[in-house]
Protein backbone atom coordinates (compact mmCIF):
# COMPACT_ATOMS: atom_id res chain seq x y z
CA UNK A 1 0.00 0.00 0.00
CA UNK A 2 1.04 3.68 -0.63
CA UNK A 3 2.08 5.28 2.74
CA UNK A 4 4.10 2.47 3.54
CA UNK A 5 7.28 3.63 2.57
CA UNK A 6 10.35 5.20 4.79
CA UNK A 7 9.98 7.93 6.88
CA UNK A 8 9.34 11.15 4.19
CA UNK A 9 12.64 12.76 5.96
CA UNK A 10 14.96 10.17 4.54
CA UNK A 11 13.23 10.37 0.69
CA UNK A 12 13.18 14.07 0.73
CA UNK A 13 17.18 13.92 1.82
CA UNK A 14 18.34 12.02 -0.90
CA UNK A 15 15.90 13.86 -3.59
CA UNK A 16 17.60 17.02 -2.60
CA UNK A 17 21.29 15.82 -2.73
CA UNK A 18 19.74 14.19 -6.30
CA UNK A 19 18.38 17.00 -7.61
CA UNK A 20 20.97 19.50 -6.51
CA UNK A 21 23.63 17.60 -9.08
CA UNK A 22 21.20 17.27 -11.78
CA UNK A 23 17.80 19.73 -11.40
CA UNK A 24 17.00 18.90 -14.54
CA UNK A 25 16.30 14.87 -14.88
CA UNK A 26 13.31 13.37 -13.61
CA UNK A 27 12.60 10.35 -12.08
CA UNK A 28 11.12 7.80 -13.94
CA UNK A 29 9.42 4.78 -12.45
CA UNK A 30 9.76 1.51 -14.91
CA UNK A 31 8.00 -1.34 -14.81
CA UNK A 32 9.35 -4.21 -16.15
CA UNK A 33 7.77 -7.77 -17.95
CA UNK A 34 8.09 -10.68 -16.70
CA UNK A 35 5.97 -13.85 -17.88
CA UNK A 36 3.94 -14.66 -14.76
CA UNK A 37 2.10 -11.51 -14.29
CA UNK A 38 -1.51 -11.72 -16.25
CA UNK A 39 -2.00 -9.13 -18.61
CA UNK A 40 -5.92 -8.32 -17.35
CA UNK A 41 -4.55 -7.67 -13.39
CA UNK A 42 -1.47 -5.68 -14.93
CA UNK A 43 -3.54 -3.53 -16.65
CA UNK A 44 -6.19 -2.98 -13.64
CA UNK A 45 -2.84 -2.36 -11.00
CA UNK A 46 -1.94 0.55 -13.35
CA UNK A 47 -5.86 1.65 -13.29
CA UNK A 48 -5.87 1.41 -9.46
CA UNK A 49 -2.80 2.37 -8.53
CA UNK A 50 -2.02 6.00 -10.83
CA UNK A 51 -6.55 6.02 -11.70
CA UNK A 52 -5.73 5.88 -14.95
CA UNK A 53 -8.14 5.32 -17.76
CA UNK A 54 -8.88 1.70 -19.19
CA UNK A 55 -6.88 2.51 -22.85
CA UNK A 56 -4.15 4.25 -21.07
CA UNK A 57 -4.07 1.45 -18.57
CA UNK A 58 -3.78 -1.29 -21.71
CA UNK A 59 -1.37 0.65 -23.89
CA UNK A 60 1.26 0.42 -20.96
CA UNK A 61 0.40 -3.04 -20.20
CA UNK A 62 1.12 -3.81 -23.88
CA UNK A 63 4.27 -1.79 -23.85
CA UNK A 64 5.13 -3.76 -21.13
CA UNK A 65 4.91 -7.18 -22.69
CA UNK A 66 6.19 -6.33 -26.28
CA UNK A 67 8.75 -4.26 -25.48
CA UNK A 68 9.78 -5.07 -22.00
CA UNK A 69 9.67 -2.25 -20.34
CA UNK A 70 7.08 0.71 -20.11
CA UNK A 71 7.67 4.29 -17.91
CA UNK A 72 4.52 4.39 -15.95
CA UNK A 73 5.53 7.50 -14.03
CA UNK A 74 7.71 10.24 -13.23
CA UNK A 75 8.36 12.86 -10.91
CA UNK A 76 10.00 13.73 -7.60
CA UNK A 77 12.45 11.00 -6.96
CA UNK A 78 10.71 11.06 -3.23
CA UNK A 79 7.41 10.22 -5.45
CA UNK A 80 8.93 7.43 -7.43
CA UNK A 81 10.13 5.63 -4.70
CA UNK A 82 6.75 5.47 -3.50
CA UNK A 83 5.32 4.60 -6.60
CA UNK A 84 7.63 1.81 -6.77
CA UNK A 85 7.06 0.25 -3.08
CA UNK A 86 3.46 0.09 -3.81
CA UNK A 87 3.69 -1.57 -7.67
CA UNK A 88 6.20 -3.64 -5.18
CA UNK A 89 3.25 -4.60 -2.92
CA UNK A 90 1.24 -5.40 -6.00
CA UNK A 91 3.61 -7.78 -7.34
CA UNK A 92 4.93 -5.84 -10.39
CA UNK A 93 8.50 -5.74 -11.20
CA UNK A 94 9.27 -2.28 -11.15
CA UNK A 95 12.83 0.08 -10.31
CA UNK A 96 13.36 3.52 -10.90
CA UNK A 97 15.78 5.74 -11.95
CA UNK A 98 17.11 9.33 -12.90
CA UNK A 99 15.62 10.00 -16.42
CA UNK A 100 18.56 9.84 -19.01
CA UNK B 1 -15.05 -22.33 -9.54
CA UNK B 2 -17.45 -19.79 -10.71
CA UNK B 3 -17.06 -15.83 -10.25
CA UNK B 4 -19.60 -13.67 -10.66
CA UNK B 5 -19.94 -9.83 -10.35
CA UNK B 6 -21.15 -8.68 -7.00
CA UNK B 7 -22.56 -4.57 -6.59
CA UNK B 8 -18.38 -3.36 -7.16
CA UNK B 9 -17.06 -6.62 -5.84
CA UNK B 10 -17.27 -10.40 -6.49
CA UNK B 11 -19.19 -13.52 -5.31
CA UNK B 12 -16.50 -16.09 -5.41
CA UNK B 13 -17.60 -19.98 -5.20
CA UNK B 14 -15.41 -23.16 -4.63
CA UNK B 15 -16.61 -26.65 -4.06
CA UNK B 16 -15.10 -28.12 -1.27
CA UNK B 17 -11.97 -30.10 -2.81
CA UNK B 18 -10.81 -26.61 -4.26
CA UNK B 19 -11.65 -24.78 -1.43
CA UNK B 20 -9.10 -27.32 0.61
CA UNK B 21 -6.40 -26.95 -1.82
CA UNK B 22 -6.57 -23.06 -1.94
CA UNK B 23 -6.36 -23.33 2.12
CA UNK B 24 -3.61 -25.54 1.90
CA UNK B 25 -2.04 -22.99 -0.78
CA UNK B 26 -2.34 -19.89 1.64
CA UNK B 27 -1.20 -21.83 4.45
CA UNK B 28 2.17 -22.82 2.18
CA UNK B 29 2.44 -19.10 1.12
CA UNK B 30 2.42 -18.03 5.05
CA UNK B 31 5.85 -19.45 5.15
CA UNK B 32 7.13 -18.19 2.25
CA UNK B 33 6.43 -14.33 2.74
CA UNK B 34 8.76 -14.14 5.48
CA UNK B 35 11.40 -12.64 3.99
CA UNK B 36 13.74 -13.11 6.75
CA UNK B 37 13.23 -17.37 6.20
CA UNK B 38 14.56 -17.28 2.88
CA UNK B 39 18.13 -16.46 2.04
CA UNK B 40 18.91 -13.34 -0.34
CA UNK B 41 19.56 -15.10 -2.94
CA UNK B 42 16.11 -17.33 -2.67
CA UNK B 43 14.54 -16.60 -6.01
CA UNK B 44 11.00 -16.56 -4.72
CA UNK B 45 12.60 -13.68 -2.19
CA UNK B 46 14.21 -11.66 -4.55
CA UNK B 47 10.54 -12.14 -7.04
CA UNK B 48 8.49 -11.03 -4.55
CA UNK B 49 10.60 -8.41 -2.51
CA UNK B 50 12.28 -7.07 -6.20
CA UNK B 51 15.13 -4.37 -5.88
CA UNK B 52 14.11 -1.05 -6.96
CA UNK B 53 17.55 0.44 -8.32
CA UNK B 54 19.53 -1.11 -10.56
CA UNK B 55 22.61 -0.04 -8.35
CA UNK B 56 23.29 -2.27 -5.76
CA UNK B 57 23.79 0.17 -3.06
CA UNK B 58 20.70 2.04 -3.70
CA UNK B 59 18.87 -1.52 -3.92
CA UNK B 60 19.84 -2.57 -0.52
CA UNK B 61 19.06 0.81 1.20
CA UNK B 62 15.82 0.67 -0.28
CA UNK B 63 14.97 -3.15 0.54
CA UNK B 64 15.86 -1.97 3.83
CA UNK B 65 12.96 0.89 4.04
CA UNK B 66 10.31 -1.11 2.30
CA UNK B 67 10.65 -4.68 2.81
CA UNK B 68 9.22 -5.52 6.64
CA UNK B 69 6.03 -2.95 5.37
CA UNK B 70 5.58 -4.86 2.22
CA UNK B 71 5.64 -7.78 4.33
CA UNK B 72 3.51 -6.92 6.89
CA UNK B 73 0.64 -5.86 4.37
CA UNK B 74 1.11 -9.15 2.52
CA UNK B 75 0.62 -11.30 5.70
CA UNK B 76 -2.58 -9.12 6.73
CA UNK B 77 -4.26 -9.49 3.33
CA UNK B 78 -3.26 -13.43 3.04
CA UNK B 79 -4.75 -13.83 6.94
CA UNK B 80 -7.85 -12.15 5.57
CA UNK B 81 -8.16 -14.50 2.80
CA UNK B 82 -7.49 -17.78 4.60
CA UNK B 83 -10.37 -16.68 7.27
CA UNK B 84 -12.53 -16.10 4.70
CA UNK B 85 -12.00 -19.15 3.15
CA UNK B 86 -12.64 -20.94 6.33
CA UNK B 87 -15.69 -19.26 7.20
CA UNK B 88 -17.43 -19.40 3.32
CA UNK B 89 -17.57 -23.02 3.80
CA UNK B 90 -20.59 -25.06 4.27
CA UNK B 91 -21.25 -28.68 3.71
CA UNK B 92 -21.97 -28.66 0.20
CA UNK B 93 -19.15 -25.45 -0.94
CA UNK B 94 -17.43 -22.70 -0.29
CA UNK B 95 -18.64 -18.69 -1.30
CA UNK B 96 -17.50 -15.49 -0.40
CA UNK B 97 -19.01 -12.40 -1.26
CA UNK B 98 -16.88 -9.74 -1.59
CA UNK B 99 -16.64 -5.75 -1.90
CA UNK B 100 -14.41 -4.23 -3.98
CA UNK B 101 -11.57 -3.54 -1.24
CA UNK B 102 -12.26 -7.76 -0.81
CA UNK B 103 -12.14 -8.33 -4.33
CA UNK B 104 -8.85 -5.81 -4.81
CA UNK B 105 -6.90 -7.94 -1.61
CA UNK B 106 -7.89 -11.42 -3.42
CA UNK B 107 -6.34 -10.47 -6.64
CA UNK B 108 -3.05 -9.53 -4.80
CA UNK B 109 -3.48 -12.41 -2.77
CA UNK B 110 -3.67 -15.19 -5.82
CA UNK B 111 -0.84 -12.98 -7.34
CA UNK B 112 1.53 -13.80 -4.44
CA UNK B 113 0.53 -17.36 -4.58
CA UNK B 114 1.18 -16.92 -8.73
CA UNK B 115 4.65 -15.51 -8.44
CA UNK B 116 5.64 -18.21 -5.70
CA UNK B 117 4.75 -21.28 -7.68
CA UNK B 118 5.86 -19.73 -10.92
CA UNK B 119 8.94 -18.60 -9.60
CA UNK B 120 9.33 -22.44 -8.20
CA UNK B 121 8.33 -23.67 -11.76
CA UNK B 122 10.46 -21.32 -13.60
CA UNK B 123 7.83 -20.48 -15.66
CA UNK B 124 9.04 -18.53 -18.74
CA UNK B 125 7.35 -15.91 -21.49
CA UNK B 126 6.95 -19.20 -23.89
CA UNK B 127 5.46 -21.52 -22.05
CA UNK B 128 3.01 -23.60 -23.49
CA UNK B 129 1.31 -24.44 -19.96
CA UNK B 130 0.40 -27.74 -20.90
CA UNK B 131 0.50 -30.65 -18.36
CA UNK B 132 3.08 -33.14 -19.01
CA UNK B 133 2.71 -36.74 -17.11
CA UNK B 134 6.03 -37.41 -17.36
CA UNK B 135 7.19 -34.14 -15.49
CA UNK B 136 7.61 -34.42 -11.39
CA UNK B 137 6.39 -30.80 -11.05
CA UNK B 138 3.12 -31.43 -12.81
CA UNK B 139 1.36 -31.41 -9.21
CA UNK B 140 2.62 -28.00 -8.97
CA UNK B 141 2.10 -26.44 -12.51
CA UNK B 142 -1.46 -27.99 -12.31
CA UNK B 143 -2.49 -25.92 -9.02
CA UNK B 144 -0.64 -22.81 -10.83
CA UNK B 145 -2.85 -23.33 -13.95
CA UNK B 146 -5.88 -23.54 -11.71
CA UNK B 147 -4.87 -20.33 -9.58
CA UNK B 148 -4.38 -18.49 -12.97
CA UNK B 149 -7.37 -19.03 -13.97
CA UNK B 150 -8.99 -18.08 -10.66
CA UNK B 151 -6.91 -14.99 -11.16
CA UNK B 152 -7.91 -13.92 -14.37
CA UNK B 153 -11.84 -14.49 -14.00
CA UNK B 154 -11.71 -12.47 -10.68
CA UNK B 155 -9.69 -9.39 -12.27
CA UNK B 156 -11.91 -9.64 -16.08
CA UNK B 157 -14.93 -10.12 -13.78
CA UNK B 158 -13.94 -6.98 -11.46
CA UNK B 159 -12.97 -5.08 -14.18
CA UNK B 160 -16.76 -5.77 -16.63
Amino acid sequence: MAGTIAPQREATEQADAQTSSAPDRPWITIVWNDPINLMSYVTHVFMEVFGYPKAKAEKLMLDVHQRGRAVVSSGTRERMELDVNTLHGYGLWATLQQND
Amino acid sequence: MKITKDGGGARIRLNLAESHVLEQLFLELQDVLDPDALAPSDSVRKRLYPAGYADADDAASFRELTESGLHADRSERLDLCLAEVRSGRSLRRTEMHLDGDGAERWMRVLNDLRLTLGTQLNISEDDDYELDEQDPQVHLRARYLWLTALQDALVTTVMG
